[in-house]
């Protein structure tokens, strides 16, 4: 198998007036093509900066970061980067908010449109390209979101918090969602939550953190049973209440 | 129609309307009563109308005034006040967008900022005389000097409240600094910006007026000083009626406009 990501000993200090504080220590591991890896760990432990340094927004104090071969100096486009919130442009059209990261690098061919109404028809969102992010409800607005960042066809995706803002009901609908879409395109996945059954249902590797300064405790495989196909299902799996103890049991902080 | 709506809905509207309609009557009846004991009080000489003026007078005074050069001191005071008003917003726009992108810029020169803010610009007035002569040109460096600081201080702190993380999203795309501002940052502010055209304009028509006081030869200002000097209240009184007149329009027009873009940003593309 491909291997997409590739972190390689990378450690992270980070500067501020008070000093020095180590973020993240030697970080190892490997995503291969198509994959999806959850990253859980304590709050506050580092998770969000080592989606950072894979995706070229800050550098790595040591080690090196390679995406599909090749080494990740600044920021990449090969890299598709989800934020907690979907972020879409109140004054923009869904299709407007859809293509802005296309725009931005200057890649509005026609192919690359056809290709947004590709997906916006395939997503469910066709019917909505003319209106506003707010008259859309959450699920479809993370959609939008991701089909903005799917148009720029990274090598990979990474989701920080990515459904954190989202009500419960809403949260666990769009996870379905993203989920099969993220598997309907064979995308790359690093996952970055503080929700361990999220990570659980959606995973196909789940890293656990240590709390600050960040080291890999241990990188769990998760496998389910064929006939559960969606993190909905998956959720409802007798495997899933076991990959959950184990790896709640490792991030409790009192057992350190 | 009418008769779906409830009982309550009904009362509710009749309500409201009245309500609207009393606060109508009590403006005018505000306007009428001040005008007339004005009047009443000048006309039995309990307050003296050649020093107070009086409605009648001021009333005759614009009629005169209309078919005497009045709308020539209208216009110049316009014009002054718009080329202010334009400068004010362009520079005003192009120093915060500058200050925005380098935050090394902007501590640097944030002491000067506040001392210059702080400053009444009035006190420029006998160095701008000197610097740009005594003409409209003095008078619109007055406008700006006055304008110019706040508008800036303004749209920066607008700029700056931009929410962090969709110029993240941005940053994730790759976007440079000035694709950030326009495609980010400036369509966010579109209330800043004119919370702080409202301002603007408020502060060059000071500034023309301020400007117009220490060198003209025609506008409101003018008028007024003129007016002044040669003890005609009636005169004096008219002209600031007049510019209270054209600053409300000035503002209603800025506040038509806003309405109209806002409404064409809500309307899908």
């Amino acid at each position: 198998m491909k291997e997409m990501i590739n972190v390689v000993g990378v450690s992270h200090k980070y500067q501020s007036a008070d000093g020095e504080t180590e973020t993240v220590l030697d970080i190892n591991f490997t995503v291969n093509e198509g994959e999806f890896l959850g990253i859980v760990g304590p709050s506050g432990c580092g998770k969000s900066t080592i989606l950072s340094i894979i995706s070229g927004l800050e550098k790595p104090s040591k080690g090196e970061v390679f995406v599909d071969g090749e080494k990740v100096e600044g920021i990449t486009e090969k890299i598709g980067y989800m934020l907690q919130r979907d972020n879409l442009l109140e004054w923009r059209s869904i299709e407007k908010n859809v293509l802005l990261g296309l725009e931005i690098q200057h890649k509005l061919s026609r192919e690359n449109i056809d290709y947004a109404e590709e997906l916006l028809n395939k997503y469910g969102l066709w019917e909505w390209r003319n209106k506003r992010p707010s008259q859309l409800s959450g699920g479809m607005r993370q959609r939008a979101a991701l089909i903005r960042t799917l148009l720029i066809r990274p090598k990979a995706l990474l989701l920080d918090e990515a459904f954190s803002a989202l009500d419960f009901q809403t949260r666990i609908t769009v996870t379905d969602d993203v989920y099969r879409i993220l598997k309907d395109e064979g995308m790359t996945t690093v996952m970055v939550s503080h929700d361990i059954p999220e990570s659980v249902s959606m995973a196909d590797k789940i890293m656990a953190l240590s709390s600050r300064p960040a080291r890999v405790k241990k990188i769990h495989e998760i496998k389910f049973g064929s006939e559960f196909l969606t993190p909905f299902e998956r959720r409802n799996a007798p495997e899933f209440g076991q990959y959950f103890n184990t790896i709640w049991k490792e991030l409790d902080i009192n057992g350190e | 129609m009418e008769s779906n709506l409830s009982k309550e809905r009904k009362e509710y509207i009749k309500n409201t309307q009245r309500r609207k309609r009393a606060i109508t009557l009590t403006r005018i009846g505000i306007f009428l009563i001040t005008v007339t004991a004005w009047e009443a009080l000048a006309r039995i000489g309990i307050i003296d109308g050649f020093v107070m003026s009086m409605p009648s007078r001021i009333l005759k005074t614009v009629v005169s005034a209309a078919s005497n050069g009045l709308f020539l001191h209208i216009g110049v005071t316009l014009y002054e006040t718009m080329i202010g008003f334009v400068l004010g917003v362009v520079f005003g726009g192009i120093i915060a967008a500058a200050l925005w992108s380098s935050e090394f810029l902007s501590k640097a020169v944030e002491p000067y900022l506040v001392a210059l803010n702080s400053l009444p610009k009035i006190a420029l007035g006998p160095v701008i005389i000197i610097w740009v002569g005594a003409g409209t040109k003095a008078i619109i460096v007055m406008a700006l000097a006055i304008s110019m600081i706040v508008t800036t201080l303004e749209m920066l702190n607008g700029f700056r409240c931009t929410e962090e993380e969709k110029i993240m999203m941005a940053k994730t795309f790759g976007a440079r600094k000035w694709e950030i501002f326009l495609k980010i940052v400036l369509p966010s502010n579109v209330f800043t910006l004119f919370n702080s055209l409202k301002i603007n304009i408020g502060l060059s028509l000071v500034g023309v007026i301020a400007g117009e006081f220490l060198v003209s030869k025609a506008g409101l200002g003018y008028l007024i000083v003129y007016g002044g000097q040669v003890f005609k209240m009636d005169l004096v009184m008219a002209s600031v009626i007049i510019l209270s007149v054209v600053a409300m329009l000035i503002y209603k027009g800025i506040t038509f406009f806003e309405k109209l873009v806002l409404n064409n940003i809500g309307k899908a593309q």
